[in-house]
């Protein structure tokens, strides 16, 4: 067995290994180092790691917000379409978003650590927070649907990690509402989803609250039909105190635009 | 209505909860769960971007090199979790490649130049929101950075970020290559102790 150096020297020719600048007769010795001491291999490993850290020390810039519809149209064409395409394509004539979209809903709910005592719950809040009454029924009828659209929602504050996504029917009778990170309420405040049509009009479409967590994943009915013909052209959340009317709309707090 | 009055820290607690761990958006992708990407991008997009751009210099191709890193990860799907952490394995991928990219356009010489320019020297700085893990591995970084000694620091970002070799490096410092070696593995190893509870 070759003998072991001092730790100060396998630490050296450990950490050289990782920064690739070994002389030939290092590397040599590198090598019957690992082989005779294989549990060196995870002090280099954790030497690999350590340096790859290197870049979390960096001042953060973050990426566009355009990029992230970017690479996700890029790698889901079919799921994150232009939105000429999403309003003149029937998706039900594209089989292959329904594999996506259950796996998105799937995912979601993973995402938000809803197991299902955690999906009844917030099925219960949605239910107590809505006027409509979504049971776990009509939240797995909706994922069965062919024909369901998605617009992705971010927040204008750079400092909040508030994000998700609406999924809707065609002419918006249903909608899921899957976000997460939105800042918690008090009891006497919610959150309402609105959408702006091309024709200038704003459409309430329903309030839900979040878990401690700020998640939610909640089914919304508008109570008032779109206009026929019109399209969405935003889809936007707002935080209000449950006594505000409906005028009292807000600025909003995530938004997407289809 | 008021303010929602929520402090940032809360809202990191907020992140935190998100369940999913990197395996386990890894697996689901393999599985064919594409939307697993959107979590990943959402966690590692800034890093990606912010190496990106410190490398490369411009904004333009810091974006056009992130897109190419998840595209990539999505499309290959070449990582594999027994060799080491996923942000581990992004940040390898977009070093290499913007380094490439960045030999290919230009001498060392004014990569150098360049890259003195946009050193800062400082290990600080305004916090993006992310998720609380990013957040700490951050903080934590930083400030094993600024313990290290500025001759091994300065050696290792010549390394890690500019992509000279030593030679270049002793080169650059009028320093001889012996003491470049010897500078950055010691910082290496340094900042491998003072990160040894997030790398174990």
């Amino acid at each position: 067995m070759t003998d072991f150096p001092s730790p100060e020297t396998t630490d050296s020719l450990l950490a050289g290994y990782v920064l690739g600048d070994l002389s030939p007769e290092e590397a040599q010795a590198v090598e019957a180092l690992l082989a005779a001491h294989p549990d060196l291999t995870r002090e280099m490993a954790i030497l690999q790691e350590a340096l790859a850290l290197l870049p979390y020390g960096l001042p953060p810039s973050p990426p566009p917000q355009h990029l992230r519809q970017q690479v996700l149209r890029q790698v889901f064409p079919q799921a994150v379409a232009e939105p000429q395409r999403l309003s003149q394509a029937s998706l039900a004539k594209r089989p292959s978003w329904i594999p996506w979209l259950v796996a998105a809903s799937a995912l979601l709910a993973a995402l938000l650590g809803l197991d299902n005592w955690r999906l009844r719950q917030s099925l219960q809040l949605a239910q107590e927070s809505s006027s409509s009454s979504p049971a776990p029924q009509d939240l797995s009828a909706f994922w069965q649907r062919s024909d369901l659209k998605v617009v992705a929602l971010t927040t204008p504050a750079t400092s909040s990690p508030s994000q998700g996504s609406v999924f809707f029917t065609p002419q918006w009778r249903e909608m899921v509402v899957a976000l997460t990170d939105l800042p918690p309420l008090t009891e006497q405040q919610v959150y309402r989803l609105w959408v702006t049509l091309d024709n200038g009009n704003t459409v309430y479409c329903g309030e839900f609250r979040v878990d401690e967590g700020g998640q939610v994943l909640t089914l919304l009915r508008p109570e008032s039909p779109f206009p026929a013909g019109a399209k969405g052209e935003r889809v936007w959340i707002t935080a209000n105190a449950t006594t505000d009317s409906l005028d009292q709309k807000g600025s909003p707090i995530l938004s997407g635009t289809l | 209505m008021g303010s929602l009055g929520e402090p940032e820290s809360a809202r990191f607690r907020g992140a935190d909860r998100v369940a999913a761990t990197d395996a386990d958006l890894v697996a689901a992708l393999r599985s064919g769960q594409a939307a697993a990407l959107t979590t990943l991008y959402d966690r590692y997009a800034g890093l990606v971007y912010s190496l990106a751009l410190r490398i490369l210099g411009q904004p333009s191709e810091a974006e056009d090199l992130t897109q190419e890193i998840f595209v990539t990860f999505w499309q290959k799907q070449t990582y594999n979790p027994a060799r080491g952490s996923l942000s581990s394995y992004l940040c390898m991928l977009t070093r290499s490649r913007a380094i490439d990219k960045l030999r290919s356009r230009q001498s060392g010489q004014r990569f150098l130049d360049r890259w003195q320019q946009t050193m800062t020297g400082e290990w600080s700085g305004a916090l993006p929101f992310e998720q609380v893990a990013s957040q700490e591995r951050r903080e934590r970084v930083q400030q094993a950075m600024a313990e290290i000694p500025l001759a091994q620091r300065q050696i290792l970002e010549l390394l890690y970020f500019a992509g000279l070799s030593q030679s270049e490096v002793a080169q650059q410092l009028d320093i001889p290559l012996g003491t470049v070696k010897t500078r950055s593995r010691q910082g290496l190893i340094k900042l491998r102790q003072l990160l040894k509870n997030l790398v174990g």
